[in-house]
């Protein structure tokens, strides 16, 4: 009798937060994240590059030697000098964790509650590593194990979903596809001394943090980047902004705000919103009164479709700016061309089937994709609403790749971050936004692409890129 | 201002057509029913499949999305409810959140968390009055929501069965002594108060133009409150609640638009609820009606 | 039995203090499964809360995770390294501290509202909280969150899992111990009075105002400690960590568990916390979706058929083997000694007067016991009384008589304080009540049944004729928590004291039923046991005889002057069994459309024309 009660509370509490309903749509709606993600980025500089030092750049706690000044445009690079010294981060006995003759061990944090149903569970995601174990036997003969523990979009769950990934001894644990999770997490690998690499995050909160790395542009970064976007493309038109009522959100406005200030972009109206709102028109009203030209929508891609849409019902149509996701401008539909959306993403456009163009610079690395899809998970949709974000993934996997093949056969933690610091940029596709680590060793990324909505022959609605990777583009 | 006042019969309108079905299901069965907002957007789905995929008319969708959300809160009273006559009301309440859950997966199953589309019952664009452009579809959903509100009341107060769904709230024994059919009683509010969810979500997804599951999840607390407001025993206070709950919070949105601080709407609406309770412990509506004492 | 609990909660604390960090140590614990454990104490801990405030309480939250976040943020602001860096246990103390006072704000409502009403108010109140006041970058540490240290000994910090786990428990043990003394003390059970139902608690001296926020407040405390332990384990919060469906999940336990049981609460935690992990370690990821499926029917399902939680289906097992007892016990005595009255009303024994109680002074002699001029009371348009008068005298029984709807039992609550009349005046022992409330003049010596039995009905016979006591439960709110100072000592008198009526009255085999379980009659004399528990000085009764077989009036007439010449009490009732009122009363008052009708001694007034018109009817034969 009461073991029949073991039953329900038993699965009942494996929804833990899964139940939430607010979170089905937005945030944990699928993974790895709506909100917006970056993938392991490895260096080559192209687009351009300026030797003005961002806005973002943070105090540097352990910057020691000289500090590069990152090349203007071209398209090799002189390797950057070694700027510090070798990592002593990991004592002996913690440097080979994860790593042994035959295997790494690699651990992701996501959301994957309703993974499965979305086609992008933990084997949708897997692809790379399998590939790279099927058909190169690994790096240095070291087959790679992903395994992925899920965090809900939730920090405390985070942190639980990081404690179960360390009791699988990863080498490096990897995540924060989503803002919310990745300060927890943060501040767990400290105390735990892992090995973490981390995705889009603020750099508020990252301070002492020795163990945390990312190689992808910060929070405060997008807000600069879509603020110049606005500048380079409508510096003379009224700007609104409808940004989420969150502190994790609310580094990107500050940043925004201080670049539009520098730049003398006219901001007239801004307004917040509250997660899942559902209804927006009061504050599509208010853009449209003030006049805004120009809108920023800094909110996740559920919330940016209902505002475009709703927008377009109370006939206002300005230009839209926002994260750049399929599943955004394929939703939209039609609606996402007039004008078309515009938006900054840490990750170059996809679009099943189309290689020319904008994609010709990494028109083989997106066949590869489709290939590997093709062979290890035929029944995956890549042309669909999770597409793009499959392929961000399976570039960061490539990304990471590299670097471990780098690392050379004797890797370790400690060599590891050594790679990450003075990593030399090659020839690899697609472009990838450079990997910097001298101006601070936990953070590496600082370039972002502009993209803008655009209609495939295929018939979907999907980004075409105008500027990849770029750190400022005015 | 005009534009808010717009704004806010809008948005109160939607709200009302959710408070509608909460106050139902209170009356018939004191107490709150969480999986409000996620039966109708079950309904969304029915409607989806048939209208967008299957290409039949936008009534015939609609029409069985009703009838399909009607059948799942009758089937939820039959199996779960109905069980529960002498439980608290809490863990009725609790019964709810677990047919929430179970909506949400089955969602989330079959038709994964993409975004998905419903065009509207009244095509055509709307017409734009002080600055806002109110579409058919709001006027249509603000037209229903009273006919329905007004259409049920009557019924509640009129006819004999009516009578007996008001009866069995206040209590359940006695009435089966007086020979209400307690069994019917009981189905019929909460398959009445699914079937207004599913109306309410049909004239929602227009205006919001996408959805998910538990995408109404706000609109549903908005609808919890637009029921308290206006009393959470009057048909026609849930949507004057409606009303007042879509102005104040318009209005807020007005006034607190420059302000910094977050989270000004909601503390706001918080406000509303804490001064008319206070005022009127029964709500706007109900309130108006008795000044007995509750013993 | 004292000493047994006692060594029970050491022995836990050694226990709890030890095994963990040692697990841990030797490897048998990971820190992912420690962290689990955590985990399953906190929400452990907010069971509890809940528990106390909706289960003993009856008061409806719905919004309680908040009252966590209130205490997570609180104890890192205060132990914050970048914040104010004060010692773990300053911190823990600070969150309680904060979540009582926030659940005291969050009370004030509930003085109002009820059910439902009160249900959406909690929601709103904690949505609101998360989306205002859980942003401010002061409170919740903007984007960066905040974190919260784990706790140092001397310079060691406790950051493996297990050995917080130890501390986790520790504070645990402790709230389950306030949590013991609570529902062993008058605090609980003025709680579930309160629940049960608030006249009744107020007629037995339960300031009703006062007590529920003190359950908010103490089921405040132990939130904050709850949010504090969460944060903590986790060792970071953010303004993300305390949504308001996080609450719902709260409830779910609560119920689940069983509200009022500790144990069922617990039980329901921990399951909620640890085995969703066990699901997916036996049957993988891909269970994913389906075990929501499955979760949700199975919620459902268990709700549907133990709407008592776990606790019920406990207690099942247990009642039916009670009732067997009872049952067979009720069939020897049927068979043994034939009873022809099954409700006869046991002598009662002289109560001696409660210690602990003030000595009340006496009234001026000449003036009655009991003076009610000119109460009038309305409802809307209708007046219920009007202008009513009447004296009881000490040492007299009083009767009130009068049709269906005369405004009887209105005057009584209007006397009673449970009505607060239009006009007119209440005078006890010579002193102006009129303004004192329903409990006030409790304790100020006014008793009294109801027509609907006022007892806890839920609640024992015990547990009644102890609520019964509150007046002279004399210990403060410190002591019954702490059980420190002479809360101990009062109960024991209490108890004691429960104990003699419970024998005066033949009810011993009774003593753990629930009074809902007694027929009327029991239920009767029980009420009546419990009024006069505490000597007080006017026994108002409201037609002790309804519901009785005409034999055991009789035997009523014949207990009721007992309590007149034995007990020394005086009586005020209200009666529709007219022998017994010639039999037992020395005047008698006639109430008549809310007025007086008539007054005198019983013989002349039932004789009167008008009030044989009003009332009585045709040829009442004597």
């Amino acid at each position: 009798m009461g073991v029949l009660l073991v039953i329900p509370l038993v699965a009942l509490s494996a929804c833990s937060g899964a139940r939430n309903p607010k979170g089905a749509t937005g945030e944990t709606a699928f993974t790895p994240s709506i909100e917006a993600t970056t993938p392991v980025a490895a260096g080559e500089i192209g687009g351009e590059a300026s030797a003005t030092p961002t806005i973002t750049g943070a105090p540097s706690g352990k910057v020691t030697g000289s500090r590069s000044s990152a090349p203007t445009g071209g398209s090799g690079t002189a390797p950057s000098p070694k700027l510090y010294p070798p990592s002593t981060l990991f004592t002996a006995s913690e440097d080979r964790i994860g790593i042994t003759k035959d295997q790494i061990t690699l651990c992701y944090h996501l959301a994957l509650t309703y993974g499965s149903a979305f086609q992008t569970g933990a084997d949708d995601m897997n692809v790379y590593y399998t590939a790279i174990n099927e058909e190169k036997g690994g790096v240095y003969g070291r087959k790679i194990v992903a395994t992925y523990e899920n965090d809900n979009y939730d920090p405390q769950t985070a942190v639980q979903a990081a404690t179960a990934c360390k009791a699988k001894n990863p080498f490096l644990l990897l995540g924060g596809f989503g803002m919310d999770q990745v300060p927890a997490v943060r501040n767990w690998a400290e105390q735990n001394h892992q090995l973490y690499l981390h995705t889009l995050a603020t750099v508020n909160g990252s301070e002492g943090k020795k163990y945390s790395f990312t190689q992808s542009a910060t929070v405060e970064k997008f807000g600069e980047m879509f603020a110049e976007l606005a500048v380079k493309k409508h510096a003379k038109q009224k700007i609104g902004i409808i940004k989420r009522n969150s502190p994790n959100w609310e580094p990107g406005v500050t940043a925004f705000k201080a670049a539009a200030k520098k730049y003398g972009l006219q901001i007239v109206a801004e307004r917040a919103v509250q997660a899942s709102q559902a209804n927006y028109t009061q504050e599509i009203l208010d853009m449209k009164k003030a006049g805004a030209q120009v809108v920023w929508a800094w909110d996740n891609a559920m919330a940016s479709i209902e505002i475009v849409r709703q927008a377009k019902a109370q006939l206002y149509s300005p230009v839209w700016m926002m994260f750049p996701f399929n599943m955004v401008s394929q939703t939209a539909g039609d609606d996402a061309l007039n004008p078309p959306l515009e938006g900054v993403a840490a990750w170059p456009a996809f679009s099943k089937g189309d290689y020319t163009g904008s994609f010709a610079s990494y028109a083989d690395a997106i066949k590869e994709f489709e290939r590997q899809y093709a062979k290890y998970r035929s029944g995956t949709d890549i042309s669909g609403i999770s597409g793009d974000l499959l392929f961000m993934k399976w570039m960061g996997d490539k990304y990471l790749v590299d670097q471990l093949m780098d690392c050379g056969p004797d890797c370790t933690r400690n060599r590891l971050i050594d790679t990450w610091h003075s990593y030399t940029p090659k020839k690899i596709q697609p472009s990838p936004c450079q990997i910097d680590f001298s101006r601070h060793p936990n953070r590496g990324g600082y370039q972002l692409s502009i993209m803008e909505a655009w209609k495939s022959p295929s018939g979907k609605v999907n980004w075409a890129n105008k500027t990849i990777c770029a750190e400022h583009i005015i | 201002m005009g534009q808010t006042l717009i704004l806010g019969l809008i948005a109160g309108g939607i709200y009302g057509l959710f408070a509608l079905g909460i106050v139902l299901v209170y009356r018939g069965s004191g107490t709150l029913n969480f999986a409000q907002g996620e039966i109708g957007t079950m309904g969304l789905f029915v409607a989806f499949m048939l209208v967008e995929r299957a290409h039949l008319p936008w009534l015939a969708g609609a029409a069985v999305a009703i009838a399909a959300a009607a059948a799942v809160g009758i089937a939820f009273e039959r199996l779960i409810v109905r069980l529960m006559l002498n439980a608290t009301r809490v863990a009725v309440a609790v019964g709810s959140v677990g047919l929430l859950m179970f909506l949400l997966a089955v969602e989330l199953k079959i038709f994964s968390a993409s975004p998905r589309t419903l065009r509207a019952p009244i095509g055509g664009v709307g017409k734009e009055i002080l600055g806002v452009v109110v579409s058919p579809t709001h006027v249509l959903s603000l037209v229903v929501t009273v006919v329905v509100a007004l259409g049920l009341a009557w019924m509640l107060k009129k006819t004999d069965f009516g009578l007996g769904v008001l009866a069995a709230a206040q209590d359940p024994v006695a009435v089966r002594l007086v020979g209400v059919p307690l069994a019917r009683v009981s189905a019929f509010v909460w398959g009445a108060g699914a079937a207004v969810s599913a109306l309410a979500a049909l004239l929602v997804e227009p205006t919001v133009s996408v959805f998910t599951p538990g995408f109404a999840s706000e609109l549903f607390l908005r609808g919890l409150a637009a029921a308290v407001v206006g009393g959470l025993t009057s048909l026609p206070g849930a949507f004057v609640g409606g009303l007042v709950v879509g102005v104040v919070e318009a209005g807020a949105g007005r006034v607190f638009a420059a302000s910094s601080l977050p989270g000004l709407k909601s503390l706001t609406v918080l406000v509303l609820i804490l001064a008319v309770l206070l005022v009127r412990p029964r709500g706007l509506v109900a309130g108006l009606k008795s000044k007995e004492e509750a013993a | 039995m004292k000493r047994s609990r006692t060594l029970t909660m050491i022995a836990l604390l050694v226990v709890f203090a030890a095994v963990p960090p040692l697990a841990g140590r030797a490897g048998f614990l990971t820190d992912y499964w420690a962290l689990l454990m955590g985990l399953a104490v906190c929400y452990a801990a907010a069971g509890l809360s809940l528990n106390l405030l909706m289960g003993y309480a009856g008061q409806i939250s719905l919004g309680h995770f908040a009252l966590l976040g209130v205490g997570a943020f609180t104890s890192g602001i205060l132990s914050g390294a970048n914040r104010l860096g004060l010692p773990f246990i300053v911190a823990i103390l600070g969150a309680a501290v904060m979540g009582g006072l926030i659940a005291f704000l969050i009370g004030l409502p509930a003085l109002r509202l009820r059910g439902l009403y009160l249900a959406v108010v909690t929601i709103a109140l904690s949505y609101a909280a998360e989306q205002s006041v859980f942003r401010s970058s002061f409170i919740s540490g903007g984007s960066s969150g905040m974190e919260l240290p784990r706790p140092m000994i001397g310079s060691f910090v406790l950051t493996r899992n297990a050995d917080f786990l130890a501390v986790m428990l520790v504070l645990l043990l402790v709230l389950w111990a306030v949590d013991v003394n609570v529902t062993r003390s008058k605090l609980g059970r003025a709680f579930q009075a309160i629940r049960t139902n608030e006249a009744v608690a107020a007629s037995f001296g339960v300031d009703v105002t006062r007590y529920k926020l003190l359950a908010f407040v103490i089921s405040g405390a132990f939130a904050g400690v709850a949010g504090a332990m969460y944060g903590h384990l986790y060792q970071f919060v953010n303004s993300e960590s305390f949504g308001y469906q996080k609450s719902l999940l709260l409830v779910i336990i609560v119920v689940l568990g069983g509200l009022g049981s500790r144990s069922g609460v617990s039980t329901a935690a921990v399951f909620y916390a640890l085995f969703p992990v066990a699901m997916i370690k036996a049957f993988g990821t891909g269970f994913h979706g389906t075990d929501l499926i499955v979760g949700s029917l199975l919620l459902m399902y268990t709700i549907a058929r133990y709407p008592g939680g776990l606790a019920e289906s406990m207690r099942e097992g247990r009642e039916k083997r009670a009732v067997k007892a009872v049952r067979k016990a009720a069939q020897a005595e049927a068979q043994g000694a034939p009873s022809d009255e099954p409700d006869v009303m046991p002598r009662l024994p002289e109560m001696p007067r409660p210690s602990g109680l003030a000595a009340r002074k006496a009234e001026p002699p000449g003036t009655p016991l009991l003076s009610v001029r000119d109460v009038s009371v309305s409802f809307g348009g209708l007046k219920a009384v009007d202008r009513a008068s009447l004296d009881v005298s000490r040492g007299k029984i009083v009767g009130l008589i009068g049709p269906n709807g005369a405004g009887k039992t209105t005057l009584f609550n209007a006397i009673s304080g449970l009505i607060r009349p239009d006009a007119g005046s209440v005078h006890l022992l010579g002193q102006d009540i009129s303004r004192l409330p329903a409990h006030a003049r409790a304790m100020a010596g006014m008793g009294r049944t109801f027509q609907l039995i006022g007892l806890a009905k839920d609640l024992s016979v015990t547990q009644n004729l102890l609520l019964a006591q509150h007046v002279v439960a004399g210990y403060g709110v410190a002591s019954a928590l702490t059980r420190i100072g002479k809360a101990a000592k009062i109960e024991g008198e209490l108890e004691q004291r429960a104990s003699d009526a419970l024998e005066a009255l033949g009810f011993e085999r009774f003593a753990n039923t629930p009074v809902k379980n007694l027929s009327h009659g029991q239920q009767r004399i029980v009420e009546l046991g419990c009024v006069l528990l505490t000597a007080p000085e006017l026994v108002m009764l409201d037609e002790p005889s309804a519901g009785m077989a005409p034999g055991a009036a009789e035997n009523l007439a014949v207990r009721l002057r007992d309590v007149r010449d034995e007990l020394g009490r005086t009586v005020l009732l209200i009666e529709h069994n007219i022998p017994l009122v010639l039999d037992v009363c020395d005047e008698l008052y006639v109430l008549s459309s809310g007025e007086m009708l008539a007054h005198g001694a019983p013989e002349e007034v039932v004789h009167r024309a008008d009030v044989i018109d009003a009332y009585l009817g045709e040829a009442v034969s004597v």
